[in-house]
């Protein structure tokens, strides 16, 4: 057998998730065991939506946590370069080969064609799926639309009937009817490469064997796998790894739980009490043991006991295992070294002095200021905001716009920040001054604090 | 912590049942359009 290669290929598409790096983990230890490379790609097709700081984010929150890659942008590797972006020229060729090969066509249809198609599908009760109107157009044709510069797509050819059987390493043999899979676009019409199409060829070109991902990808396996017939590649091993959930059986989401792995940095949350709890997600050690180090969790790693029940990541949990690893694990010397590394550090003075100095008597005064900027979760009582001049049941409302106003940034300062929350209160009718009072609490603790944008922007958007 | 502080604090006041939220988010689209139409106001 050749050497197993896994891979992680994270979006850069937003913060750094924690499923990322429970896939990251479980493929890092497979290869491992095997004496195989673990490698990172960057998967940053959509350009309108990857960002540089959430590639870096990503690549810093997995080294955080311990995650170490053998190939990837940053460290290089013989089947560079590891960025999409960087390798858009390759994937084009490929796409055109299949249309040679017979197993691709040229789509002309237009997104209003394909909007009337979807709805009559839809007013008929089907599924709406391309239904093949340009599949059987004759060269001729399509030489003579090419010809003529009209915009097209490619898309891949899908059998009309049978079933595809995906052998999956966890699951066994899954099966899915060909009539449920679409006739994926492969090469849009400005000629970027979908997701489908580079993550194929990537796989291939570096030559990963074992594909270990999130079972979110089951249904796109048949595509996956047609592609790789198409080509007359070795199709990789695939593993379908059981979602994160919340504790009420719902995929795991940031409105039930935090999933950034920031956030659990910044709340400080140990990295190796992180991982250890990560890989007990539908894992465990063979003598059940529940605190581990990711060195152990290699040295004992069989993906095959992998359980396919839906792991429930509950932070209660997480913060039992962290305070064993808290109290257990530490000397206090090492302790102190990790709370300078955190937070109790010179950058963090810096950063909260400005604000504080002016308001500070005695030194003492500094702490009660600024203690809400290292805090976790502050402890808020619904009584605190009662003192406000709006009805609670409108600061409620103002902070959930003002949430969703900034779950949409990507990238801000003080400034932004403010414009952003007074143009919400200007929308909704509101005086700034009122529609600040309960963020300043959300944010300090308290309306006596200084600047609540300098503060939101010492505590970071996460 | 920003957006964390601020879905804590939703909480702290009661959050929004699942029908309250899909309103919510009807007339947060609603302000924003409005917005659109008449970026001087």
């Amino acid at each position: 057998m050749s050497e197993v290669r896994t891979r992680i290929a994270p979006s850069p598409t937003g913060d750094p998730h924690v499923g990322t790096a429970y896939i990251a983990l479980f493929n890092l230890c497979f290869a491992r065991q095997h004496g195989g490379k673990f490698l990172l790609r960057i998967e940053d097709t959509d350009q309108t939506r990857s960002t540089p700081e959430s590639e870096q984010a990503i690549l810093d929150s997995l080294r955080w946590l311990g995650l170490e890659w053998d190939e990837g942008p940053d460290v290089g590797g013989p089947h560079g370069p590891y960025r999409q972006s960087e390798r858009m020229d390759i994937y084009g060729k490929y796409a055109y080969e299949l249309v040679e090969k017979g197993h691709a066509f040229y789509c002309f249809a237009t997104s209003e064609e394909l909007d009337e198609m979807r709805r009559e599908q839809q007013a008929r009760g089907e599924t709406p799926k391309y239904d093949g109107r340009y599949l059987k157009l004759s060269k001729e044709e399509v030489q003579a639309r090419l010809d003529a510069g009209e915009p097209y797509v490619i898309r891949m050819k899908i059998p009309e009937d049978g079933v595809c059987v995906i052998d999956d390493m966890l699951r066994g043999k899954i099966e899915i009817e060909w009539s449920q899979v679409d006739m994926q676009v492969l090469l849009k019409n400005d000629g970027m490469p979908t997701y489908h199409l580079a993550n194929v060829v990537d796989d291939h070109l570096m030559q990963i064997t074992h594909v270990i991902r999130g079972e979110e990808w089951i249904n796109s396996a048949p595509k996956h796998l047609k592609l790789y017939e198409y080509f007359g590649w070795q199709a990789p091993v695939l593993c379908h790894l059981p979602l994160l959930r919340n504790p009420d059986k719902s995929k795991l989401s940031k409105r039930k739980n935090p999933t950034s792995i920031l956030y659990y940095k910044r709340m400080g949350y140990l990295p190796e009490a992180m991982l250890n709890y990560l890989g007990r997600m539908g894992w465990s050690m063979p003598d059940d043991r529940e605190k581990f180090t990711l060195k152990e969790m290699q040295q004992h790693f069989d993906l095959m006991r992998v359980s396919l029940g839906g792991p429930i990541f509950d932070v209660e949990k997480l913060n039992w295992l962290n305070s064993a690893w808290i109290r257990e694990n530490f000397t206090h010397e090492q302790l102190a070294e990790r709370l300078h590394q955190w937070a109790f550090n010179k950058d963090m003075l810096m950063q909260a002095l400005p604000h504080a100095q002016s308001r500070m008597t005695t030194l003492s005064d500094f702490a009660p200021l600024a203690s809400f900027l290292v805090s976790g979760m502050l402890p808020l009582t619904e009584a605190q905001f009662t003192a406000n001049k709006l009805e609670l049941e409108k600061q409620k409302e103002f902070l959930q716009f003002a949430l969703w106003r900034l779950e949409a940034l990507r990238f801000w300062d003080k400034d932004t920040l403010f414009t952003e929350l007074k143009t919400l209160a200007d929308q909704m009718g509101i005086k700034v001054k009122d529609a600040l009072a309960p963020i300043f609490i959300a944010i300090a603790g308290t309306t006596a604090s200084f600047s609540v944008v300098d503060s939101m922007q010492i505590i970071g958007l996460i | 912590m920003t957006r964390a502080r601020l879905r804590h604090a939703i909480n702290v006041l009661g959050g929004f049942g699942k029908n309250k939220q899909k309103d919510l988010e009807k007339v947060f689209l609603k302000l924003a359009e409005n917005s659109e139409k008449n970026p001087e106001d």
